[in-house]
């Protein structure tokens, strides 16, 4: 049974990393939420999986280990916690940059300028307040706001 | 012992908080800091046959690292001569210091590397030993680049750090494979016959030896001294004359009993002692700058030092012993005078400089004294240990005592170059009104001065306390002696050739100069320095504008790949344990084809939506494999978390553009899928190799306590909120940062509703 959770945990690994390396930023994202379950099942796969009583102490015993269970827990809320984040930053990124190609992101921005702009968004998946965004004239910016 | 070392430490906070209040009075406090260094002296007193004491502070014991001070002779002599130079420096510069300096600061760093350098000639356990050598570069690097708003002041500091820090490195791999080899981190305890049997014996001496060599200054590291001189003058005094470039000396003479036995060792120190003994030398009498001057000198004398302790037998250590109390002696001196003489003229210029001996008669004579044993003539204390150094070097052979004659005649013309600031005619700067100097700058270079003189009329005060060192240095059964007159000896002679040599070097000091000029090399060690700082700083900028202009996915494709090399060996090596999958409970099969389909469905999906909710479905599949292997708690958090999760992605849609993933170069993508599979095949790996890896487990004291401990049947409920109360403590103030962190970011974006100004307007983007 450990045999078939790790090949399991590592299809997730997989489909994590390779989402992972994706352009699209949400994708990397939900990468990195595959790789968080990929963890927290490893987490449980290698203190052994079995039969036992949960560890609640009104059933009888023998029971399963309770400190993996106990790591896990944290685990998932701290990934819960990295994915609301990273989210936020896909958000703020996609809104500063005016696009959302993870690979043009940063130096590369200022290296092929030409490349990808805020236009390159998906029409029709576009949220009902960003096409005024992205179209509005640099001029009626306000100033000295940072990204 | 170890209140000698601590004091300084404790009161350099004291200083640092007394500089701004009691200004330069703060010294005399600073001074008391090596009174019980100085206290030391005591037991040298009965030390010959006496057990050195040690005195061991427990600190890390699991490291084999404790504080272990042993206060053999030479150690102590040398806390002593620390303790000594400490104090008078300390002294000195009460007068010596302008008023607007910054007292809390100097005094600090002074107490700071008096202290490290305490610690590091007493110290017995080797990693203490590292450490206190590495706080000796870093207080020297503050010393050096005290007056830090002058570049050369900051180089300087640089320089020596750079240059320190490289043999520092040395040190700790040595200190390293002589704790493996020697089966002990105490010096004392080192296993002597383990150590030179095994491999890693040659490697720890040449480490050992490069340590010595950069903190000593020797041949091609000797580029960090003399610009170290750009720290104020006592701080000159105090690093070049008794301590900071001495450590290597130290490490030479006291490591010098482990590895002296193979031929390595002399065979490396003192040629190389011997070069630098000349070439420092030859520098020296090159230069204008007074302190420049002495401070060739003191890579030259260090040159002799090494030379002598790297012969690593009784003769060389007993001279070279008797050499340093006698350098330290005059080389303080002489610091201490340069700074008068800079004091009451305003300049260190050679030739700005002459018949000083008229206002200056004080000054004079004790610059007399001490320059003339540097020069080792009689009856000063370095014409008898220079004897024995010509003793020791004529056992080796003609070739040897030719380089130390040569040397030490060179010594002798740069003595006398130094001298000529007192003779002549008078010359000094425009408007500088030399006079003498107060008693708090004459006293400390004059007590010096006759402790030169003492040794010379009276060698049996130097040898006394140079015997102190001989149980510590080996030379328990040496019968040499010192004395001002041995009789007409094979040495006596070579000290006359010196001094015909060295007079006509001074006779024709003109043809000299010009010779010097035109031997000039044009590569020397300061010019290989810069150029090698600068090939760095190229390599660097180059490789952060290869590495960093790459594109996101690319750095990370980078990074995978390091990780899945490091790893893979890893996982390799480890030993695979394949459990049969035959005892497959039905009920698991659903939950393997939850995940199934949740991994493939996401990466054949389209649209996000797709994707968010075949994500979704992996989540719910962990879920419900929590909830088959008996974790309930975890099955119910994950679920409410996937329901959550989901409800954020749908609403960030609301915000973020469609989901079809934008295309990669087939290049890419190839890379990509073989990254992912070997992620994939190392992470199956990885759990295969460590199921049950783990034996035993810790949680049976969980299982038995926490209805007694933590009042709870749910015991990973309890283990959450008692057991590792700390981590759920630690856990919830993530959250409630990441909470922080996303509203700023959302606010960030509710105001402007712009993309970033950073991004030119349409028409002038390049």
């Amino acid at each position: 049974m450990e045999t078939l959770f790790a090949l399991l945990i590592g299809l997730l690994v997989a489909a994590g990393v390779f989402l992972l390396l994706s352009r699209k930023i949400v994708r990397v994202v939900l990468g990195l939420s595959f790789i968080a379950y990929a963890g927290n099942l490893a987490i449980l796969t290698v203190a052994g999986l079995g039969e036992k009583s949960p560890p609640l102490l009104t059933l009888p015993g023998p029971y399963m280990d309770p400190l993996p269970q106990a790591l896990i827990l944290t685990a998932i809320v701290i990934g819960f916690a990295t994915t609301a984040l990273l989210l936020t930053v896909a958000l703020r990124a996609y809104q500063v940059a005016g696009h959302d190609d993870v690979a043009a992101f940063g130096d590369n921005l200022a290296r092929e300028p030409q490349a990808h702009d805020g236009m390159t968004a998906d029409p029709e998946h576009q949220g009902p307040d960003l096409p005024d965004v992205l179209q509005a004239d640099p001029e009626d910016t306000p100033p000295g706001r940072s990204g | 012992m170890t209140l000698a070392v601590f004091l300084p430490f404790l009161l350099s906070a004291l200083a640092a908080w007394l500089g701004p209040r009691l200004g330069r009075r703060t010294g005399y406090v600073a001074a008391l800091a090596f009174l019980p260094a100085l206290l030391l002296a005591a037991p040298l007193v009965r030390q010959p046959g006496v057990e050195p004491a040690l005195e061991v502070t427990r600190w890390v014991p699991d490291l084999g690292l404790e504080l272990a001070f042993r206060g053999d002779g030479f150690s102590l002599l040398f806390a002593v001569l620390i303790g000594v130079i400490g104090t008078l420096a300390s002294l000195y510069s009460v007068a010596y210091l302008s008023e607007w300096e910054r007292f809390g600061r100097f005094y600090a760093y002074l107490l700071l590397f008096g202290g490290s350098m305490l610690g590091l000639v007493l110290s017995d356990n080797l990693l203490a030993l590292f450490g206190f050598w590495e706080m000796t570069s870093v207080t020297s690097f503050l010393l050096i680049g005290l007056w830090h708003t002058r570049s050369a002041a900051r180089d300087g500091a640089v320089k020596a750090f750079l240059v320190s820090a490289l043999g520092g490195l040395g040190l700790l791999a040595a200190v390293a494979l002589l704790s493996i080899a020697g089966g002990s981190s105490s010096l004392s305890g080192l296993d002597v016959e383990a150590l030179r049997a095994s491999p890693l014996f040659v490697p720890a001496l040449l480490l050992t030896l490069l340590a010595a060599f950069t903190k000593s200054a020797q041949l091609p590291f000797h580029l960090w001294l003399p610009t170290a001189m750009e720290a104020p003058t006592p701080v000159s005094a105090f690093l070049h004359s008794a301590t900071m470039v001495k450590a290597g000396v130290v490490l030479v003479a006291k490591l010098g009993l482990l590895f002296g036995t193979s031929p390595l060792w002399p065979g490396i120190t003192v040629p190389l002692g011997l070069a630098t003994l000349v070439w420092g030398a030859w520098l020296a009498l090159r230069q204008t700058d007074l302190k420049a001057l002495l401070a060739y000198s003191t890579v030259s004398q260090l040159g002799l030092l090494m030379s002598l302790y790297g012969l690593a037998n009784p003769a060389g250590n007993f001279a070279a012993t008797a050499h340093l109390l006698n350098h330290a002696a005059f080389k303080a001196a002489l610091f201490f005078v340069v700074g008068i003489i800079d004091h009451e003229t305003g300049t260190r210029e050679l030739p700005q400089l002459g018949g000083l001996r008229r206002q200056l008669p004080v000054t004079f004579a004790v610059t007399l004294l001490a320059a003339l044993s540097m020069a080792g003539l009689p009856p000063l204390g370095g014409f008898v240990s220079k004897e024995l150094f010509f003793e020791a070097m004529l056992k080796q052979g003609p070739a040897w005592i030719a380089v130390a004659v040569l040397g030490s005649a060179l010594t002798f013309a740069y003595t006398f170059r130094l001298l000529r600031v007192f003779l002549g005619a008078p010359r000094a700067p425009a408007g500088a009104q030399p006079h003498e100097a107060p008693l708090g700058l004459t006293l400390p270079a004059a007590g010096l001065a006759a402790t030169a003189l003492t040794f010379g009329l009276l060698p049996s005060s130097a040898e006394a306390l140079t015997r102190t060192a001989q149980h510590a240095l080996n030379f328990a059964t040496f019968s040499g002696h010192l004395r001002l007159w041995h009789g007409v000896t094979p040495a006596l002679l070579a000290t006359l050739l010196t001094w015909g040599l060295g007079g006509l070097l001074v006779w024709q000091a003109r043809r000299l100069e010009s010779w010097q000029r035109r031997l000039t090399p044009r590569w020397n060690a300061n010019s290989v320095y810069y150029s090698l700082l600068e090939a760095v700083n190229v390599l660097s900028s180059r490789l952060i504008a290869r590495t960093q202009g790459l594109a996101l996915p690319d750095q990370l494709r980078i990074m995978l790949t390091a990780a899945a090399l490091i790893a893979g060996v890893g996982v390799l090596r480890a030993p695979q344990v394949f459990h049969p999958i035959g005892t497959l409970p039905l009920g698991v099969l659903p939950v393997a084809a939850l995940l199934v389909t949740g991994a493939i469905g996401v990466l054949l999906a389209r649209n996000r939506l797709t994707a968010v909710v075949v994500t979704g479905l992996t989540g719910f599949g962990s879920a419900a494999a929590f909830l088959a292997f008996r974790a309930p708690d975890l099955a119910l958090t994950q679920l409410l978390v996937e329901a959550v999760t989901v409800i954020l992605f749908l609403l960030a849609f609301r915000y973020l553009p469609g989901g079809r993933d934008l295309p990669r170069s087939p290049l890419r993508y190839g890379i990509d899928l073989l990254l992912a599979g070997l992620a994939g095949v190392g992470a199956t790996l990885l759990v295969l190799s460590s199921v049950r890896f783990l034996a035993p487990p810790i949680s049976p004291y969980y299982l038995v306590n926490s209805y007694t401990g933590g009042g709870g049947k749910n015991v990973v409920n309890v283990l959450l909120v008692d057991f590792r109360g700390f981590d759920t403590l630690g856990e919830i103030t993530v959250v409630g940062i990441v909470a922080l962190a996303i509203l700023s970011l959302v606010r960030l974006g509710k105001r402007g509703h712009t993309p970033s100004d950073r991004l030119p307007p349409e028409g002038e983007r390049p």
